[in-house]
């Protein structure tokens, strides 16, 4: 069990909610980046305070895109068995659907919204993704965020709008023929549509309506994002802020690949999905290593935002490098606090990743022990 | 039913009497004239004359009624006289006043923080303005009451010793959405109260009707314009009853 750590101050509760990736496509680098990114943070917190994940999955599993795909997977594959599909498989209809030329109306979508919202029914072909990324996980020695909440939250958007209304963050142009709108203008940010007027809540809402329970039950939450969603979690920040919370961001640059940034939903993961990735790392070291290298790869080497595009020569490179620390972990005084304490953010309650994973690679501030790689790299 | 030929006379009006509060020549319109209504459009173009921002919370038409006479009371008269030339051309757009407040120097916000105006307005604090909000959708329908009644309010400047007479305004509702509801509500008011139709302390009763028709002529003003149920046909939108009108 990690020794734990307490700093001179009292112990807090932090809760890190991240934006999840739905499962609609490949795991990709980008998606990789972000999981290790909190992976590393929420582990590393951990050890001075107590430190607990948040996923929203009814911002996902409500989007429109995502319940626009399942309806279109059900009229361009009626009776399917998605059993047996592949991540790439499922992926390249995500693709189709998101080129736009089969997207339904929201009366035939809203169905679909109707049945997350009773029972949480999910599509069959994110369970068969969600499956194949829960094996993804494993392999990672990552947190699986699952596909349901381990606790179910009632998720009222009357109990949500009213708690915002009261504190001027919503604009209600319902009956007015237009939509709800979070309101941030006190603040300088444009009204962001959050409902529309054939009332569909958007993911914003969906984040919301599962974050409310905690938003007052922790001293700090750290919102991680990816930069694409700069303005969004700006305002989810000023929100969490006014409703009596305390909130900061971190907010993740994508991963470029040949040259370019894009989202998942126009493809271009051949040869750098997770399963193409640890073939390739694992005919060079063992599951231990790929674990840190990738940790080093993708927290250390691409840092919060980079241009560089992924590289498998730098990430073997990684590779060899974390079979080296592992190597010589066992060795080392245990320098834990050392690296801990420098990564330790000023004025917040988390453990920065980039700090510390470029910490236990200055070679000045000596290698990690075993018992800083197992309870937080491994 | 009102003619085709009357509205159009009522509608060069309109534009006539904005024309000489710009000071431009107007040849005072009469009722044979052989005009149509492509040149009612062409010479009441008022897209680049000066324009008012509404800031709307809420539809609340006698809110937004007292709103629109005060935010018309305070402005610069000699920009308030350019606006009464385009014909009181109004954005509306949707917001909260009380978070703005503080970002923009709004010429009136209403005491319930309902509704907010700004005109004239720089173009950048117009352009900070439409880049927070969104149009006002007002594309619902508009729940009305056959009737309401309220008290202009009196500006500072204003003697309020003088006659306060009441004034009864006619707005033919059919078919139309909240928007444009307030769209003529507030032309109503403010372009009465320009012309002295109606002053500070004035009783002034709002009458829903489907359409406006000759029953209620002689009219002290009305805001005639395409009717958005049969474009190629004028309809009387709304209308400032003379005293001599019976009203609905």
């Amino acid at each position: 069990m990690p020794r734990s750590i307490k700093i001179a101050e009292k112990h807090r509760k932090v809760l890190v909610a991240p934006i999840g990736v739905t499962a609609t496509k490949p795991f990709m680098p980008s998606h990789l980046k972000g999981l290790l990114w909190v992976d590393v943070l929420q582990r590393a917190t951990a050890r001075f305070h107590e430190a607990d994940l948040f996923y929203s999955h009814r911002a996902g599993y409500t989007s429109l895109q995502t319940l626009g795909f399942w309806e279109y997977l059900d009229r361009s594959q009626p009776g399917a068995d998605f059993s047996s599909w592949t991540e790439e498989t499922i992926g390249e209809l995500y693709v189709k659907y998101q080129s736009g030329s089969s997207r339904a109306a929201y009366s035939a979508i809203r169905p679909y919204k109707e049945a997350y919202d009773s029972e949480e029914w999910i599509h069959p072909a994110s369970i068969r993704i969600a499956e194949i990324w829960s094996e993804h996980f494993r392999l990672l020695g990552a947190h699986d965020p699952g596909i349901r909440p381990a606790k179910r939250s009632k998720g009222e958007l009357s109990v949500l709008i009213e708690a915002l209304a009261t504190r001027g963050l919503w604009l209600d142009m319902r009956t007015s023929g237009g939509g709800g709108y979070l309101d941030g203008t006190l603040y300088g940010m444009p009204l962001r549509p959050a409902v529309s007027a054939d009332g569909h809540s958007n993911y914003l809402i969906g984040f919301l309506l599962d974050l409310l329970p905690y938003v007052c039950e922790y001293d700090e939450i750290v919102l991680i994002h990816d930069q694409e969603l700069h303005s969004d979690f700006t305002l989810l920040q000023r929100i969490v802020d006014a409703l009596g919370g305390r909130a900061t961001r971190i907010s993740l640059g994508r991963v470029a690949l040949s040259g370019s940034i894009q989202s998942s939903r126009y493809g271009g993961w051949n040869g750098v999905t997770v399963s193409d990735i640890a073939k390739l790392c694992l005919n060079e070291v063992d599951v231990p290593a790929f674990r840190l290298g990738l940790r080093l790869y993708f927290i250390s080497t691409l840092g919060i935002s980079s241009a560089q595009s992924f590289d498998t020569r730098l990430l073997l490179r990684r590779m060899r490098h974390a079979r080296t620390l592992i190597a010589r972990a066992g060795e080392s005084p245990a320098p834990d606090l050392t690296h801990l304490f420098g990564a330790y953010q000023p004025h917040h309650y988390y453990v920065d990743p980039f700090k510390l994973t470029s910490s236990i690679l200055n070679r000045k501030q000596g290698g990690p022990s075993k018992n800083l790689l197992e309870s937080v790299y491994l | 039913m009102i003619s085709e030929k009357q509205l159009l006379y009522e509608a060069r009006k309109r534009i006539c009497t904005a024309q000489k509060a710009l000071g431009m020549d107007s040849t005072e319109p009469s009722l044979d004239d052989q005009s149509d209504l492509k040149d009612l459009e062409s010479s009441g173009d008022p897209r680049f004359g000066p324009l008012a921002l509404a800031v709307i919370r809420d539809f609340a038409p006698v809110a937004f009624a007292l709103s629109s006479l005060r935010f018309a009371q305070c402005v610069p008269e000699e920009w308030r006289n350019r606006w009464f030339g385009a014909f009181t051309r109004t954005a509306f757009l949707a917001g909260n006043p009380e978070n703005l407040r503080e970002r923009i120097p709004f010429h009136y916000v209403s005491e319930d923080r309902s509704f907010a105006w700004l005109g004239p307005a720089s173009p950048q604090v117009s352009l900070t303005l439409r880049r927070l909000l969104v149009t006002f959708p007002g594309t619902a329908p508009p729940v009305l009451d056959s009737h309401y009644t309220f008290q202009v309010p009196v500006h500072d400047s204003e003697a309020c010793s003088r006659r306060c007479d009441s004034r009864t305004i006619v707005l033919s509702t059919d078919g139309l959405t909240q928007s444009d509801y307030l769209v003529n509500l507030n032309h109503a008011l403010t372009e009465s109260l320009h012309l002295g139709l109606i002053e500070g302390g004035a009783h002034v009763t709002i009458r829903h009707v489907p359409f406006l028709d000759r029953s209620l002529t002689p009219f002290a003003w009305v805001r005639v314009h395409r009717d958005k149920l049969s474009p190629s046909r004028l309809r009387a939108y709304c209308a400032v009853l003379s005293s001599e009108a019976r009203g609905p």
